[in-house]
């Protein structure tokens, strides 16, 4: 009778204890990464009455806890790739939307500053036309440094960002060290039976983790979970934690890099991080940001080299040489702090078409030094003097053998563009010399406009003749000393005669004595031949040979759309991933109150029927003293 | 079947995503629709986001050639004005000049046709520094500041050499301002190839025509002189050097002289010792041609040989107003040609333009029925999602309970 008794009891126990997982259960169905439990009951130890076995209740073997683990390291991994492209996407789209609009695309400031030149050109005498055009060199030094300084802000942000997600991995990384520690402990009373809910919030602070770094995991058989994150990098062994920091490049001042550990044991993870927003980030900087600054700064150096060089070919108002339209920075080059020579590497620009939008490393091995472009790894070496894509680098002091310096031409350099003229009079319209055939010429030869082909010849502005020693050769003579320069030079009809850095040619049919003279334009200033040769250039392809500045404008807009684009495209594919990945886990642990209520009303009738066992041991107890009374 | 578990929370979080979604596609349509584009940000579509700046420039490009156009035009239509001007001065001159060359002629009508051609010089000195709409001088070529012209016997020409260009098209300059040397100056004398005169000293009557070339490829660049040693002969020498090239030879009045590819016609009664040149042409300008006829106007022949001189001198000034109405003729076609030429390029800049806002249209635009279409339905099933919400959120076993 007491055996039917303790059977009730243990039953009621059970199936209080039942009611109770699934009040868990109910109560827990919206909390985040809550994993369904569910009682196992078992028949309690049967006991031999010598003759029979015979069973004693009910007891609860177990609070399991609905947990599929693949499906957890899915959820994991698709966490982590999504949040990697979601971040590129996030912060490319701050440049999508800025490259193109109207008020900061540089665009549209390449346009009206060659539109200004056309009207100038059209009436080149005019002040009110040249301001317009000064106007506009500025408009467009203003646009260059605007959008670099949105670029900057954009990695400024970017470091913010990821500095904010090194805490936040580190703060993971020690509360899953301490949950570590907890169910440690808690597995040497394993009686009590496992830590379920510790387990959920150790696996959620992991799915957290994954949003910031791609994370592996190995649990230990003591239950404490070894996370690495990366390529293997352990970031929580046990009840340990690492940290890693987020500290300025040794060579970059201005970009960071992730490290782990201290002193000497230091590590630099930069090359073995990957996923997350850490990634995401890491991916933004070298694909979509830094490529954007190059294309930009490539852009200004080029811009500013084209319009400088055709503006000295021209004179002002004032009969002078054009000085320079615009500045551009020199290339800045900045040593490692880990160097322990005193070499300092000055670079110059030799010529800013054979520039590649790139930056480069340079490394000393005690010999030589090897520059390695950045972009595609090319590799570049020899002594200094070392001639690189169109710099030049020199050194001062000594450098010592392992010491690295990065050499920066174009990423910073639109950042620096400025428009340095601002007196009307100094546009440079007019052409530098001014051609003339003699009015007393028997031949009906003419000469043609002068090309200044080189602006820097120290012969430049020497007037000079060509005067026809016989009907079919010149003779090239300086109209100031009357030296011949050259005699008899066959002359061909439209064949360009180069003397002294410009280039003119002759055309028609020329008799002897015929004298075309060559000489600074000291009148001519109402003229606009190097102003049309200035509006000339935005149709040239300036730019590495095959695009107008427009168009490689077009092509960093272009750039910058498609990584935006590719981001997002990935984003939504891999959120799809993501979400089939948390739905498969979602089938095994998550809390269906359907089923819920089903066990709500099972255990309860459960309940009231093991209450009822006692009632009847109770009333079989009664019938056996209402025998005895 | 094969059913896996559904998880109460996880069709909320279903839904919620999904309607997440939809509003996202939402806006996106709607944004399209407010703005018109199809493409708002470069990510929108990257390949073309390039080719669309390439368009804008293309188009802001032929807006400003045509803006050039324009300038071109109104330029070349007063250089025309202004030639159509020094065409009529010429051809009034030339009238004069025609109505002075008789015999009948009086120092009283002489001095009349002097008063005016000397009007008429300074009507071409003003046509020579004529001003364009900002001021700028039309035939001062490159310098556009000083008057180009200065009145002055041989005049002073302080213009550019060069002219101005302005692009009208992406490969096409148009000249829109002439170097006044080109217009007014450079212009052979005498027939283009030689120019004949009579010595100021000649007492015969005799007087030499413009002469022609006959046979070019005999002709050679000497200068020649008749030299009469007698009123029936003459000796050609060469006016260089001085040598005799052939001696007398039978004066015929009115028959044609030839020497090495040309010839020319002494009519009249030379006499010995009269000497008529036929130098090689060289470049006169306008204004001096018109100079000449003044001073021959300013005298009064009292012989028959100071008759003569002046028949020669009017004849002279006739053949160079001839040499100038064609030579500014020949310029005015060439001022009409680039008229031309703006209009038609200036059309050809409209095509194009045209062309290109059809292809950005089509790059750029939404189809506007398409769009509307999608925003219906777009919204039909974000309205069916919620609407779906609402039936299956409401199903739970408790409520049976």
């Amino acid at each position: 009778m007491t055996d039917i008794l303790n059977t009730g009891k243990s039953a009621l126990f059970a199936f209080q204890r039942a009611l109770s997982t699934t009040s868990h259960n109910i109560a827990n169905v919206n909390t985040e990464g809550y994993s369904r439990q569910r009682v196992s009951f078992e028949a309690t130890n049967v006991y031999n009455d010598s003759l029979r076995f015979s069973g004693s209740g009910v007891h609860i073997d177990n609070i399991e806890r609905m947990h599929d683990q693949f499906a957890t390291a899915r959820v994991n991994s698709a966490t982590s790739d999504h949040s990697q492209e979601l971040t590129h996407f996030s912060m490319a789209s701050r440049l999508d939307n800025l490259v193109a609009t109207d008020g900061i695309s540089v665009s549209p400031a390449i346009n009206e500053l060659f539109t200004a030149m056309q009207d100038a050109n059209t009436n080149a005498s005019s002040t009110a036309s040249r301001n317009i055009v000064l106007d506009k060199t500025e408009l467009l030094a203003e646009r260059f440094q605007t959008l670099q300084s949105q670029l900057d802000d954009t990695q400024v942000e970017t470091n913010a960002r990821t500095r904010e997600a090194v805490n936040s991995v580190n703060e993971y990384a020690h509360a899953i060290a301490d949950i570590n520690d907890k169910i440690r402990s808690w597995g040497a009373s394993s009686q009590q039976g496992p830590a379920n809910d510790l387990l959920d919030q150790r696996d959620m602070l992991v799915q957290k983790l994954s949003e910031q770094i791609e994370v592996n995991t190995v649990t230990q058989s003591n239950g404490a979970m070894n996370v690495y994150i990366g390529k293997g990098v352990r970031l929580v062994v046990g009840n340990r934690a690492e940290n890693i920091k987020a500290v300025p490049d040794e060579t970059y001042p201005d970009r960071l890099q992730i490290r782990l550990g201290e002193g000497n044991d230091e590590l630099n993870l930069q090359t073995r991080l990957q996923g997350g927003e850490i990634g995401g980030l890491s991916d933004f900087s070298s694909q979509t940001l830094y490529p954007a600054m190059q294309a930009l700064g490539q852009l200004a150096l080029v811009m500013a080299d084209a319009m400088n060089n055709q503006h000295a070919k021209g004179v002002d108002l004032n009969g002078d040489t054009g000085t320079a339209l615009f500045s551009t920075p020199d290339p800045e080059v900045y040593s490692s702090s880990g160097n322990s020579g005193t070499g300092i590497v000055s670079a110059a620009i030799d010529d800013v078409n054979a520039l590649a939008p790139s930056d480069y490393l340079l490394r000393y091995d005690g010999a030589n030094f090897t520059a390695t472009r950045t972009t595609d790894g090319a590799q570049t070496s020899g002594p200094i003097p070392l001639i690189l894509d169109g710099m030049s680098l020199s050194i001062t002091g000594t450098p010592s053998a392992g010491d690295t310096f990065i050499v920066s031409a174009t990423t910073r350099a639109a950042g620096f563009m400025q428009s340095i003229v601002t007196d009307p009079s100094k546009l440079a319209l007019a052409s530098k010399l001014t051609t003339s055939s003699s009015i007393s010429n028997t031949g009906d030869a003419r000469v043609s406009d002068a090309l200044v082909a080189d602006p820097t010849s120290a012969a430049l502005k020497d007037p000079i003749n060509l005067v026809f020693s016989s009907d079919s050769t010149i003779d090239i003579i300086d109209a100031n000393t009357g030296t011949t320069l050259s005699a008899n030079v066959p002359y061909v009809s439209g064949e360009t005669i180069s003397v002294n850095g410009w280039e003119v040619s002759i055309s028609g049919s020329a008799k002897s004595g015929d004298i075309h003279n060559i000489q600074t334009n000291t009148s001519g200033l109402g003229d606009n031949s190097n102003g049309l040769a200035l509006a000339d250039l935005q149709s040239s392809n300036m730019v590495e040979g095959n695009m107008s500045f427009n168009d490689a404008y077009g092509a960093m807009v272009s750039l910058v759309g498609s990584q935006t684009n590719t981001a997002a495209t990935r984003a939504s594919a891999l959120e799809s991933l993501k979400d089939n990945a948390i739905q498969r886990q979602q089938s095994t642990q998550g809390v269906s109150l359907d089923e819920e209520a089903i066990n709500l009303t099972r255990y309860q009738q459960a309940y009231q029927a093991s209450a009822q066992i006692i009632s009847t041991a109770d009333t079989m107890f009664q019938s056996i003293l209402g025998v005895l009374r | 079947m094969i059913s896996s578990r559904m998880p109460s929370n996880f069709l909320a979080s279903r839904f919620a995503i999904d309607i997440v979604q939809k509003q996202h596609d939402l806006a996106k349509v709607q944004e399209q629709i407010s703005s018109g584009k199809r493409v708002n940000r470069p990510s929108d579509d990257p390949a073309y986001s390039a080719r669309i700046l390439g368009i804008r420039e293309a188009t802001s490009q032929l807006d400003q050639f045509n803006r050039n156009a324009s300038a071109a035009e109104s330029q070349l239509v007063l250089e025309e004005t202004a030639l159509t001007g020094v065409s009529d001065s010429l051809n009034r001159i030339r009238e004069l000049a025609l109505s002075a060359n008789s015999g009948a002629v009086d120092d009283y009508t002489r001095s009349a046709v002097n008063a005016e051609v000397k009007l008429r010089l300074d009507e071409l000195y003003d046509f020579g520094n004529s001003r364009d709409g900002y001021g700028n001088f039309l035939f001062g070529g490159s310098n556009t500041q000083t008057p180009p012209f200065t009145k002055q016997d041989p005049v002073i020409y302080s213009g550019g050499e060069d002219g101005n260009d302005i692009a009208v098209s992406m490969n096409r300059n148009i000249r829109t301002a002439d170097s006044g040397k080109d217009v007014f100056m450079r212009l052979r004398d005498g027939n283009g190839s030689f120019t004949t005169a009579s010595d100021t000293a000649n007492i015969g009557t005799g007087i030499i025509n413009q002469g022609k070339v006959t046979d070019p490829s005999s002709f050679d660049a000497t200068p020649y002189r008749i030299e009469f040693t007698s009123g029936s002969t003459y000796d050609v020498v060469n006016d260089d050097t001085g040598a005799v090239v052939s001696a007398s030879n039978t004066y015929q009045e009115s028959a044609p002289i030839s020497i090495n590819g040309r010839e020319a016609i002494i009519s009249g009664a030379p006499v010995a010792g009269d000497i008529f040149t036929l130098s090689l042409s060289q470049n006169q300008d306008i204004f001096s041609t018109v100079s000449k006829f003044i001073d021959a106007m300013e005298r009064s022949p009292n012989s028959a040989s100071e008759s003569a001189r002046m028949t020669q001198d009017i004849n002279k000034t006739l053949s160079g107003l001839d040499n100038a109405l064609d030579h500014i003729n020949t310029i005015r076609a060439s001022v009409g040609t680039r008229l031309n030429s703006v209009d038609t390029v200036r059309e050809e800049n409209s095509n194009i333009k045209l062309q290109l806002e059809r292809t950005l249209a089509d790059v750029e635009d939404i189809d506007i029925a398409e769009a509307v279409t999608n925003l219906q339905e777009t919204a039909n099933s974000l309205e069916l999602l919620q609407k779906s919400y609402s039936r299956i959120e409401g199903l739970s076993l408790f409520n049976y309970m």
